[in-house]
């Protein structure tokens, strides 16, 4: 009742009025026809009873008169009264006694043939009323006709005075019901004609408390909304306030269309960027209005129109802009439909991040990378070409050697001709030494970068062999403990960062004054879960300081004079484990035993996927 | 809410308009239901009971129930029309053990449901009246009002006068005791008959008899007849039934008849018009030495204001015979034949057709309860007598309220429930149209009485006139009846 309407409330109050004084006249109008007909009912009642009761008395008297004949005249004329008031009854009335008159009327019938017996003709009653004149021959003895007719005369009159007695009965029961049915409606009219004006009074006033109530209620109700709401339209202002404020503020171009791909509005950025001034001037425009090319125009519009058809967002996808100067731009779109309250499509929102700065800046980082691995090429073919110089000193000493020695005996000309062939094949045999060595060096630092599947202890013995030369000349041991895995990956790419690590090893030897025995161990293994292998290298070099470990594997850092390192060697490392082989290459320090000694170094950790390695 | 508002509304509108005539009183379980019963106008006797209950039943359950009381004539005739008149219909059927046949075997009685029978407490009823009065075809239909047995009444002060009994043995050459035959009782009432034997300067005589033209009368004469002719081993008593031939004009009978009215000159000489009612009437005023009746003149005796004899009666089964007419052999044996007679009991029959049939069953098992019928085998004025096995419990309370004393009471009690314990017993006929059989022989030994007729004319042509019924209604018909009304 709480949700009625006023409106409804008042149409209900007045209907229950309405119908409250159609019931209230209804009902009284049904009181006082129900008491008409009852009067008229109860006088033919009345009627009926009164002939009956004249007819009752009149066939007692046919017991106990002296004047007999006159009183069977009066007897059968209250006969045919009383049909005549029995047939006027209504039916109801008529139906209860029906039975009991039928019943007496064959008695009657039997009675008046008796009464209309000669034998019982006033000479023979002598005068005398029927019982008396039987209970004289009773008295007497007699056991004649008069007197069995007499007495059967009488038993069936006093058995047609029951039947009468039963009708009487209900004659009165009918009067008292009827009367008493009067009396009721009589009752109900007065109470009815009290009471309904007061219910309806009542009614009146309930709807009266219940609708002020009610009203009251909704004032209220309206005034906390009123308040409600003025508060929420200022936040609402303030919230759009900020929202314009932040979307203005933003360096991104927000702008929003109806589904028809015309623009509803956009902030002061993207109105900046398409040279307008004020939101008001971009309304009403489409994609073909604005500066930039129709081939654009059209892209946005169709691109629209699939977020629109799809009712998929598209986020973050780049995409350029012809400025109104003439310049391409990159941007960094988004674009998600608008619905409203119902989720009803209603547009476009976008927004773009102008990129291009960042794609030059991209451009350059990539440029600068290729420079860096460049220059770490340089530095590695540096590195090689001391190797190089290391593996061919002695082969050039022997051939130097054998010369030197061969135009000393040519010279004394104690030279033999098996000496000569002897020697020729010793310098033959140590030049095709160092062509091996050449090839052997040309086919790792070849730039070629397919993916092949490869031995892991194969790969860290040949680089071994390429820094073997360098870390002997340092007395730096190399302690290996690793077993044959099998990867698939850049084989060449894996030798870089494993010269790379072992050279910082080496050269990290250089600043320390230790009479300990130089060690790099060499260990590879696979996690329980055969996920990743690890490759690490632990030397004993004291360990890298502090403050520097954090960054030794940035670009261009070193701890090396400039013409001992240039600081990319790490960074590049590093970048081939993450980026090319989706591995991590980190650096701790770590105290370790080896032999029942203790040693401090730098602990290098190769992380390679191997089951996508091995996938590959 | 608003709903409920108006729904309030129309509630109190329509509550405001209700017809509050109908009272919801729980006791009043009948209200607006109206029986009628039928029963014959016996004054005080059988319908006066009924009469009362009727109107303390009605006042209890808000039932009306009108009892109607034509003439004993009348009553059967009226019967009769209401079953087959639609506009007359009686509830209550209040008939005699004769009267019923016919309505049983038309199929017109609601048979006793079973929580009437709990409610009368059927299993109290003595096994007599179920057998022979209450159930038809083994259908239990009766409701047990009143439980008639046919007994012998004698002034036992006189009999136990030692001058009398001194001279009757001078003169009878036996003891003066209560008559075992009817050829004892023959002399006794001689003995007794024509002298002042009780000092009150009238004179007295030895017997009362009902001869009046009617049902006492031929009831009695059967009654005695029995001794004559109601072979034991023979339940056929009026007719053979398998030929439906009227046995009342054998030898037995005509005996019987003979004695009958032989008897009456031992009687006072009004004796011609002494109804039942006449006989008690006489007995009880110190009239005569003896009387054969109902068990009502032992009540009567007893607490009758007009009752000169009380304390001063006798009890006797009825007396015997030395022989007994065989109809089947047609020959009188030697043997000491002593009938009981449960002639004329009063029941109450339920009409299958009664519109208010639970109200008309209610009523039945009512006035035939033990509570009612407890008190009303006690008074003489009821014409109810004994018919439960708690009616003949020590209850003498009852019976002292109502003038007997304890050992009147018992002796009483033993007398007729020694009748009912007997196995030779005579039944009131119960076929279609009894009441004229019963009409014509009571017309004719009404002739043999008034001496127009001899005993043997009379019941020939009461006879023949029975034929001549028994054909008219279909003589296989009333075999079939007449061996069911037997259990035959």
């Amino acid at each position: 009742m709480n949700k009625l309407l006023i409106r409804n409330l008042t149409l209900y109050s007045f209907f229950i009025l309405l119908i409250s004084i159609v019931i209230s006249f209804i009902i009284m109008f049904y009181y006082l026809s129900e008491i008409k007909t009852l009067d008229s009912r109860l006088q033919k009642v009345s009627t009926a009873h009164n002939n009956f009761l004249k007819l009752k008395l009149n066939t007692e008297r046919l017991l106990t008169t002296v004047e007999l004949e006159p009183t069977k005249k009066t007897w059968k004329n209250t006969i045919e009264t009383f049909n005549k008031a029995f047939e006027l009854l209504p039916l109801n009335q008529k139906q209860k006694v029906d039975e009991l008159w039928y019943a007496s009327k064959k008695e009657i019938i039997t009675i008046k043939e008796l009464l209309n017996k000669e034998l019982v003709s006033p000479v023979n009653l002598q005068a005398k009323p029927i019982l008396i004149k039987q209970g004289e021959l009773f008295a007497n003895g007699d056991s004649s006709l008069l007197y069995f007719t007499l007495q059967e005369l009488t038993k069936k009159i006093e058995y047609l005075i029951q039947y009468e007695n039963f009708i009487l009965d209900e004659f009165d029961k009918m009067e008292k019901i009827d009367i008493n049915h009067i009396r009721k409606n009589t009752t109900q009219t007065i109470y009815h004609a009290i009471f309904f004006p007061l219910i309806i009074l009542v009614i009146a006033l309930f709807l009266m408390i219940y609708t002020t109530r009610k009203a009251t209620i909704i004032e209220k109700n309206l005034l906390d909304t009123k308040e409600i709401l003025e508060s929420t339209i200022l936040q609402e202002k303030d919230t759009r306030l900020l929202i314009n404020n932040i979307i203005n503020s933003i360096e991104v171009a927000i702008f929003w269309k109806d589904i028809n791909g015309i623009y509803m509005g956009a902030n002061n950025y993207f109105l900046h960027a398409i040279g307008l001034k004020s939101s008001d001037s971009i309304l009403g425009k489409s994609d073909f209005d604005m500066p930039w090319a129709q081939k654009e125009a059209q892209n946005y519009i169709d691109d629209d129109n699939r977020i629109l058809k799809t009712g998929k967002p598209r986020l973050n996808f780049e995409e350029t802009q012809t400025t109104p100067n003439g310049d391409t731009i990159y941007l960094l779109t988004s674009k998600l439909p608008l619905t409203n309250t119902k989720g009803d499509q209603i547009g476009i929102l976008a927004s773009y991040l102008d990129i291009t700065e960042q794609k030059k800046s991209t451009l350059e980082l990539v440029h600068k990378d290729k420079l860096l691995a460049q220059q770490s090429k340089m530095a590695a073919m540096g590195e090689m070409l001391e190797n190089i110089a290391h593996q061919w000193r002695q082969p050039l000493s022997v051939i130097s050697t054998a010369s030197s020695g061969l135009k000393m005996q040519k010279q004394f000309s104690t030279i033999s001709d098996d000496s000569l062939y002897k020697t020729l094949d010793t310098i033959t045999h140590t030049a095709e030494h160092l062509s091996q060595t050449i090839n052997d060096f040309r086919d790792y630092f070849n730039p070629n970068k397919e993916v092949a599947k490869f031995d892991l202890k194969t790969i860290i013995e040949k680089t071994l062999y390429f820094v073997q030369s360098k870390l002997k000349n340092r007395n730096i041991t190399i302690i290996k403990q690793f077993d044959n895995i099998e990867l698939f990956g850049l084989e060449n790419e894996l030798v870089q960062v494993i010269i790379n690590i072992l050279n910082n090893a080496r050269d990290a030897f250089e600043y320390i004054e230790s009479d300990e025995e130089k060690l790099i161990l060499i260990n590879t293994l696979i996690d329980e879960k055969q996920d990743y292998v690890y490759i690490t290298i632990q030397d004993n070099a004291g360990g890298i300081q502090k403050d520097i470990i954090n960054r030794i594997f940035e670009p261009y850092f070193t701890t090396k004079y400039k013409s001992q390192g240039t600081g990319i060697g790490l960074y590049m490392a590093q970048e081939m484990i993450e980026k090319h082989m989706n591995g991590e290459l980190n650096v701790k320090n770590k105290i370790f035993n080896y032999e029942n000694k203790s040693y401090k170094g730098a602990l290098f950790t190769i992380k390679i996927p191997f089951k996508m390695t091995k996938d590959k | 809410m608003i709903k409920l508002l108006f729904i309030t509304i129309l509630v109190i509108f329509f509550t405001g308009c209700e017809n509050k005539t109908a009272r919801s009183d729980i006791t009043q379980k009948y209200l607006n239901e109206t029986i009628t019963i039928i029963t014959p106008n016996l004054g005080k006797q059988i319908s006066g009971p009924i009469l009362k209950e009727a109107k303390q039943f009605a006042q209890e359950t808000g039932a009306t129930i009108r009892v109607v009381t034509p003439s004993w004539a009348d009553t059967i005739p009226k019967i009769k029309e209401s079953i087959i008149d639609d506009k007359i219909n009686y509830d209550i059927f209040v008939t005699m053990t004769s009267w019923s046949g016919f309505l049983f075997s038309n199929n017109t009685i609601e048979p006793i449901p079973q929580w009437a029978k709990d409610k009368l407490d059927w299993k109290d009823i003595l096994p007599i009246y179920k057998k022979n009065i209450l159930s038809w075809n083994g259908v239990d239909y009766a409701y047990p009002y009143d439980g008639d047995c046919v007994n012998l009444y004698y002034r036992k002060d006189i009999f136990s006068n030692e001058q009398y009994k001194e001279k009757f043995q001078r003169e009878y050459g036996y003891e003066l005791l209560p008559p075992k035959t009817w050829n004892q009782y023959k002399d006794i009432a001689k003995f007794f008959t024509g002298w002042d034997w009780d000092n009150d300067g009238k004179v007295e005589y030895g017997i009362a008899e009902s001869r009046l033209k009617g049902y006492g009368t031929i009831l009695q004469f059967f009654t005695q007849a029995a001794a004559y002719t109601k072979y034991p081993n023979d339940k056929a008593y009026y007719f053979d039934s398998d030929t439906m031939k009227p046995r009342i004009n054998n030898p037995g009978f005509v005996k019987a008849l003979e004695e009958y009215i032989e008897l009456m000159q031992y009687a006072p000489h009004e004796i011609y018009k002494f109804s039942p009612r006449d006989v008690r009437v006489n007995f009880i005023g110190g009239e005569v030495a003896m009387c054969v009746d109902w068990a009502n003149t032992g009540t009567m005796a007893q607490n009758a204001k007009e009752s000169i004899v009380k304390n001063l009666v006798g009890y006797s089964q009825l007396p015997g015979l030395e022989k007994a007419y065989n109809s089947q052999t047609k020959k009188w044996d030697t043997l000491f034949n002593s009938p009981s007679s449960i002639s004329g009991n009063w029941v109450l029959l339920v009409n299958k057709n009664s519109k208010h049939k639970q109200l008309a069953i209610d009523f039945a098992a009512h006035m035939s309860s033990k509570k009612i019928t407890s008190d009303l085998v006690t008074r003489g004025d009821s014409g109810v007598n004994p018919s439960r096995y708690s009616h003949f419990e020590n209850n003498f309370d009852l019976w002292d309220k109502h003038g007997f004393s304890k050992e009147s009471a018992k002796k009483y009690l033993a007398t007729l429930q020694q009748a009912l314990n007997n196995t030779n017993v005579m039944t009131d006929l119960r076929i279609e149209d009894s009441e004229k059989y019963y009409n014509v022989v009571s017309l004719y030994i009404d002739k043999a009485i008034k001496k127009e007729l001899t005993p043997k004319q009379a019941l020939d042509k009461a006879a023949k006139e029975w034929d001549i019924i028994t054909n008219s209604i279909g003589r296989e018909k009333q075999s079939k009846l007449y061996k069911t009304s037997i259990n035959e």
